[in-house]
């Protein structure tokens, strides 16, 4: 009992949740946007995490700098994504329709490129490196110096992403278009833009999250897939394309995760996280915290 | 009439495979009321939404200002002063009244003077100043209304589109829009406003349109419209 009032496991819960978030506002911001069910990404966080294994490995860039690269690869894949497969496909009324499913199957394929690229030009082999684990002490609870840079970093952009979006004229472009994308077009939102924006945001901050997850952990060519999972829970948690209440969603399943292998056993982590999924989708699948009834 | 504000020449439109409008024709005057009559499934709405480039129009000729819009995205038809008051409103409904009006002057040409003119709104509709804070979704169908209208303003529009704007509502609300439109006429607006309350309507209008299965099938002066025989029988149920 006593380690569940540690302030030990509320920080690893902390930790994981604000991770969660973060990689799952990347999720929501495509799909909120564009209605694109993004199955590649976790891939996205994979890319981020190599970036800052090669960065550091083969010219000694720190993995800070490392945040910056991979945010700048995310959203140059964005941008080719977007140009190359999507533009077209959101232009017309009647291929939009069909997307949300299409889009599905497009980014199960890309997903599985991206798996086997990195795998053909990295090898399948785990990799891993040493980046700020010294412990630091606060009261009774012992942090890495990596884990303090996830919960930090993770914070900030998850906050300024919010703040982007609760205050900046171009943040309430998105949720204009996130809410209702006919009135969004008709009060003069560029759509286009706007798409190509938030695709490359999303991207980077999935990148973003992958620099993160390479200093706590050893990274592989599919490491990608549980993140993309857990992301899809975050979202579905908080309702679809409800940014703000998907940030509470990603700490609590960071929360539900930790506590819940804390009472029971590492081995029930997936049984813990698809359980979340299933019930939720089972009991209220507008979401824990979505608002209204869902739209079908 | 060679001066018109915009001209529709010739123009096609539609959703997918079905086809709306086949080749309608149409001029709005500066600084006048002109009017889209016309029963339910005529076409008026998707004459408005290809006039804001909702949807393209897949022949002809759209002009405003001179310039030949047809090809524009309609981001960039509101940046030239055309706006679009939709049909059911359409305003965001879980963000607050001052959200919806600063999403309205989200146009670079509107940017520089948006909190002059959602003052100036604020004073022409006190209503929606008392729930600037209020989620725009709780609100009635009259204030919803009024909101669309001052979001549309907020792009400080030389032409605004009233697509069906009384629908729905109350007789005095419904009063209320249409001596908004007179007041929207006083300050130098060009208006087309698409209704189905036909006599009040052509009362306010300067000019009319009659809008029959995708065509314009009638022109004229208000007042000459509303003394017309067929649109007496069809329209005013006299």
């Amino acid at each position: 009992m006593d380690v569940l009032l540690s302030g030990q496991l509320l920080f690893a819960a902390l930790i994981t949740g604000a991770l969660y978030a973060l990689i799952a506002l990347g999720l929501n911001l495509v799909y909120g946007t564009m209605r694109l069910l993004n199955v590649a990404h976790g891939d996205l966080v994979m890319i981020g995490a190599y970036v800052a294994f090669w960065g550091l490995t083969l010219f000694g860039l720190s993995p800070v700098v490392g945040l910056v690269l991979a945010a700048a690869a995310g959203a140059l894949l964005g941008w080719l994504t977007y140009l190359g497969l999507f533009r077209r496909l959101l232009a017309s009324p009647q291929l939009m329709r069909r997307l949300e499913g299409n889009s599905l199957l497009l980014f199960f394929g890309i997903s599985v490129i991206l798996q086997n690229l990195a795998s053909l030009a990295f090898t399948a082999s785990a990799r891993g490196y040493q980046f700020m684990d010294q412990v630091y002490r606060f009261g009774d609870v012992a942090l890495t110096g990596n884990r303090i840079f996830v919960l930090v970093v993770a914070v900030a952009i998850c906050a300024a992403v919010y703040l982007l979006l609760r205050f900046h004229v171009f943040g309430l472009a998105i949720k204009a278009l996130i809410e209702r994308r006919d009135a969004a077009l008709i009060v003069g939102v560029d759509i286009d833009r706007v798409q190509l924006a938030a695709i490359c945001l999303g991207f980077a901050i999935a990148a973003i999250a992958g620099v993160l997850v390479s200093t706590t952990e050893q990274i592989s060519p599919f490491m990608g897939f549980p993140f993309t999972i857990s992301a899809f829970v975050v979202i579905i948690l908080g309702g679809l394309g409800n940014i703000s209440a998907g940030l509470v969603a990603g700490l609590l399943l960071g929360v539900l995760e930790v506590y819940g292998v804390a009472l029971t056993s590492a081995a029930y982590r997936s049984v813990l996280i698809y359980g979340v999924f299933i019930a939720i989708l089972l009991v209220r699948p507008q979401g824990l915290l979505g608002r209204g009834s869902v739209v079908r | 009439m060679t001066d018109a504000l915009l001209t529709l020449e010739n123009v096609a439109a539609g959703y997918g495979q079905v086809r709306i409008l086949r080749a309608l024709s149409l001029s709005v005057a500066p600084g006048a009321v002109t009017a889209l009559i016309g029963g339910n499934g005529a076409g008026k709405t998707t004459v408005m939404r290809t006039i804001a480039g909702a949807i393209g129009a897949q022949a002809g000729r759209l002009l405003f200002g001179g310039q030949d819009i047809t090809a524009w995205p309609a981001h960039r038809r509101v940046d030239a002063g055309l706006v679009l008051v939709p049909e059911g409103r359409l305003v965001f409904p879980t963000m607050t009244v001052e959200e919806n009006l600063r999403l309205g002057a989200i146009a670079r040409r509107a940017r520089g003077s948006a909190r002059t003119r959602r003052d100036e709104i604020y004073d022409m509709f006190p209503r929606l100043r008392e729930r600037r804070d209020q989620r725009a979704g709780t609100m009635s169908g009259g204030e919803q209304q009024m909101l669309a209208i001052g979001r549309g303003l907020m792009a400080d529009p030389t032409m605004i589109l009233l697509d069906e704007p009384t629908l729905g509502l109350a007789p005095v609300m419904a009063n209320e829009i249409f001596a908004i439109v007179r007041d929207l006429r006083a300050r130098g607006l060009t208006v087309l406003i698409a209704e189905q309350d036909v006599r009040q309507t052509l009362a306010v209008a300067d000019h009319g349109h009659v809008v029959e299965n995708g065509d314009v099938v009638l022109s004229g002066p208000g007042t000459s419209l509303a003394a017309d025989e067929r649109v007496r029988e069809a329209y005013l149920g006299l």
